[in-house]
């Protein structure tokens, strides 16, 4: 180092000189106006710096180091025993993979799956030094689900597929979730689908006792289920509240009439069979909204089967499992408070999950009056849950018949697939998928595709939506244009895709494509699905 | 209480053994002694590494059990093991937010409420930086550890340190204009 950086460096740690470097650097600042500028400059950063005010650290901070080496002292000599991953992770996660067309019950499952993950909560054992069994941990745990009534809000975020049909292309996916809880029977749960746009609205469902009322906003439906049916769909909503169990590849589902504790308890006895290639292991405590968390690493997520060889009666040649979950249990209540997972091989993929709770307020639930809800229309017999009709059948009338994109820039397209989702007990269709593949980019054009594969080659796809209020307003932020007869918005997403959204009575219509630029779009839709309604 | 203008290294450096192995409450008293000193140090380290209370709080927490069993086990605990220690669960929780997470929910809220006053403008200046300038010199200046102390932590010779805050504070220029608190 030569002599002028040697006292550059002396400048760096100017309140550290021996005396010796001090006279040496105070003789060279004489002589050196770059150092003397740059000594000034460090002064007032040093000046500045040290004028930072430290914070207290939270009260809570010394009272949990001190209660957890408490308890480290007080469980010295104890075993951790493996414990079973959540079998309704599993479950859930792999409806999310079932589900190819978006429709509430996408939303719902998305949701189910963080939110149900409280079962795992007594498989948490304390941090220790010697671990605890979580055994033990059950047998002093007063409860497994929440004992008082509470308020929540939270936020989903995922990505997925367009559909199975575009699994190539991620689509970032958010819900917002208000929930009020008494128990699992009695419950209000709000799920508002913000993105992806086209999706947006509200689906509302109140379990009171026998009897549970569901509203979406999309449709303007409303149904009612009561008695066998009521308790049913109870159960499964109770699953999304977390309540009770369900099934997986290894672990068997828990009885209604079943405590959590027992089941528990013979999980660990050995008495039920479990996968030995689920684990589920405590990584330690956080904290999250100002709450100490217990924080659970668990996997896999689901099972499957390897498609070669997987033809052995009764049962799968070769299982491959997928994905890995980390969950936050409020110490406390049991409650998830945050959940994150990811299943980026499986078809289609789901990607960056994440559920958080973002406010909670305990013993205030759903109030008697919120129990009688009403909706704003008559509503119908049976769940609005949607049955979904895959494979290629015509357009059905009520929406648009999409046609192909003939003549437009691009070589011929023909349809590859098409999705309707109807919903019980008219039938209506309320959603479409319709997807055209440019033909000299597929070999596979006349074959109707597996379930998951992905698309490939260019692509038009146009998704149809009942929304009897219109067309979402994140769509209406596009650029607008006339398309036809119809008043559409147009934009582009950051991965190169191109997008046109329009609106005709209660149905939306977003066309979208990776190659087809914006004006082709406008020029598709006046000459297809606009020009229909002159 | 401690001075705010007062860096860490001028407190008593290190504790002991706690006493006869396995006296408990002795370690308990030691582990009490070392929180009376370098809790807030600690705590305001973390946070401004990590820019979230929550992990702050949880890191730091973390920091003195492991102090408690280090101490369990008759070793010397001093401010450069717990800063030590500190900083590698600070690396932990860097690493698990890369896997993923976004941006920490508290980020935002620590920047919203410290940009009306100085303190605040010190917060924002040292998040400009980037996490190693940043730790680099908040344990220099602020907490204005030796730079042989932060040369252990950081796994580098003491030179090497002082080679790394004069880098630092030429970035830090850039940042922050000597002639006017123009941020």
């Amino acid at each position: 180092m030569n002599s002028h950086a040697s006292f550059q460096h002396m400048l760096a740690r100017r309140d550290r000189l021996t005396a010796d470097e001090e006279i040496r650097l105070a003789l060279h600042l004489e002589q050196c106006s770059d150092c003397r500028e740059r000594a000034s400059a460090w002064d007032h950063q040093i000046t500045f710096l040290r004028s930072f005010r430290r914070e207290n650290p939270p009260s809570e901070l010394r009272a949990h180091v001190l209660a957890a080496v408490d308890r480290r002292e007080g469980e010295r000599g104890e075993t951790r025993r493996p414990v079973a991953a959540n079998g309704f992770i599993v479950a859930a996660f792999r409806r999310i993979g079932r589900l190819n067309v978006r429709s509430p019950w996408s939303a719902l499952a998305a949701v189910s799956v963080a939110v149900g993950a409280v079962v795992l909560a007594p498989l948490v054992s304390q941090r220790a030094a010697t671990p605890v069994s979580a055994y033990q941990l059950l047998r002093s745990s007063a409860q497994t689900m929440p004992s008082t009534p509470y308020h929540s809000t939270a936020t989903v975020h995922f990505q997925a597929p367009e559909s199975a049909m575009l699994s190539g292309h991620l689509v970032q996916h958010a819900l917002a979730v208000t929930l009020s809880a008494n128990n699992v029977h009695h419950f209000r749960m709000d799920v508002q689908t913000v993105r992806p746009a086209l999706d947006g609205g509200t689906l509302t469902i109140v379990a009171n006792g026998s009897r549970l009322t569901e509203y979406d906003t999309r449709t303007n439906t409303a149904s009612v289920t009561t008695g066998d049916g009521a308790s049913s769909l109870s159960s499964l909503y109770g699953r999304v509240l977390g309540l009770q169990g369900s099934l997986s590849d290894g672990l068997p589902p828990i009885a209604p009439d079943r405590s959590i504790q027992r089941y528990l308890a013979s999980l660990q006895s050995g008495t039920i069979p479990t996968d030995t290639h689920h684990y589920a292991r405590e990584i330690g405590q956080q904290r999250v909204l100002g709450r100490t968390a217990d924080v659970v690493k668990f996997a896999p997520l689901v099972t499957g089967c390897v498609r070669h060889g997987d033809d052995a009666p009764g049962g799968c040649g070769t299982p491959k499992w997928s994905g890995t979950g980390t969950v936050w249990i409020d110490h406390d209540t049991h409650l998830i408070l945050k959940y994150q997972a990811s299943l980026p091989d499986r078809q289609p993929e789901i990607e960056n999950y994440v559920y958080q709770v973002t406010s909670l307020t305990l013993d205030t639930g759903v109030s008697p009056q919120e129990l009688t809800y009403q909706p704003p229309v008559n509503t119908v017999s049976g769940s609005l849950s949607a049955r979904e009709v895959s494979g290629r059948p015509a357009v059905r009338a009520g929406l648009f018949a999409a046609p192909a994109p003939a003549g437009i820039a691009g070589a011929p397209t023909s349809l590859r697939d098409v999705q309707q989702v109807t919903t019980p007990p008219s039938g209506q269709v309320t959603a479409v998928n319709a997807l055209y593949l440019q033909r000299r980019l597929s070999s596979r054009l006349d074959t109707i595709p597996n379930p998951g594969e992905p698309a490939h080659g260019h692509y038009l796809y146009i998704e149809q939506r009942v929304q009897v209020h219109g067309l979402p307003a994140a769509l209406r932020r596009g650029i607008p244009v006339a398309a036809g007869a119809c008043r559409a918005w147009t934009g582009s997403n950051t991965d190169g895709q191109h997008w046109l959204a329009f609106a005709e009575g209660s149905k939306s219509v977003l066309v979208m494509s990776d190659s087809l630029p914006e004006r082709d779009l406008v020029r598709y839709v006046a000459e297809g699905l606009c020009r229909e309604k002159r | 209480m401690e001075d705010d203008n007062c860096g860490v290294s001028m407190h008593v450096s290190s504790v002991g053994q706690a006493g006869v192995l396995g006296d408990v409450e002795a370690i308990r008293e030691a582990l009490t002694e070392l929180m009376d000193r370098y809790e807030r140090p600690l705590y305001n380290f973390l946070l401004v590494l990590l820019r979230d209370r929550d992990a702050a709080q949880d890191c730091a927490q973390d920091t003195f059990i492991r102090a408690f069993e280090h101490l369990r086990q008759g070793r010397e605990v001093n401010v450069g093991w717990l800063y030590k220690v500190a900083r590698n669960r600070a690396l932990d929780e860097f690493r698990h937010r890369e896997r993923v997470e976004r941006e920490p929910a508290n980020y935002e809220a620590l920047d919203e409420n410290f940009t009306d006053d100085r303190h605040g403008r010190v917060q924002f200046a040292l998040s400009q930086l980037s996490s190693s300038d940043r730790e680099l010199l908040y344990l220099f200046d602020v907490d204005r550890l030796d730079a042989a102390e932060i040369g252990r932590m950081l796994g580098v010779r003491r030179g090497t340190v002082h080679v790394r805050v004069f880098r630092a504070r030429e970035r830090f220029r850039h940042i922050y204009n000597p002639q006017g608190d123009n941020l």
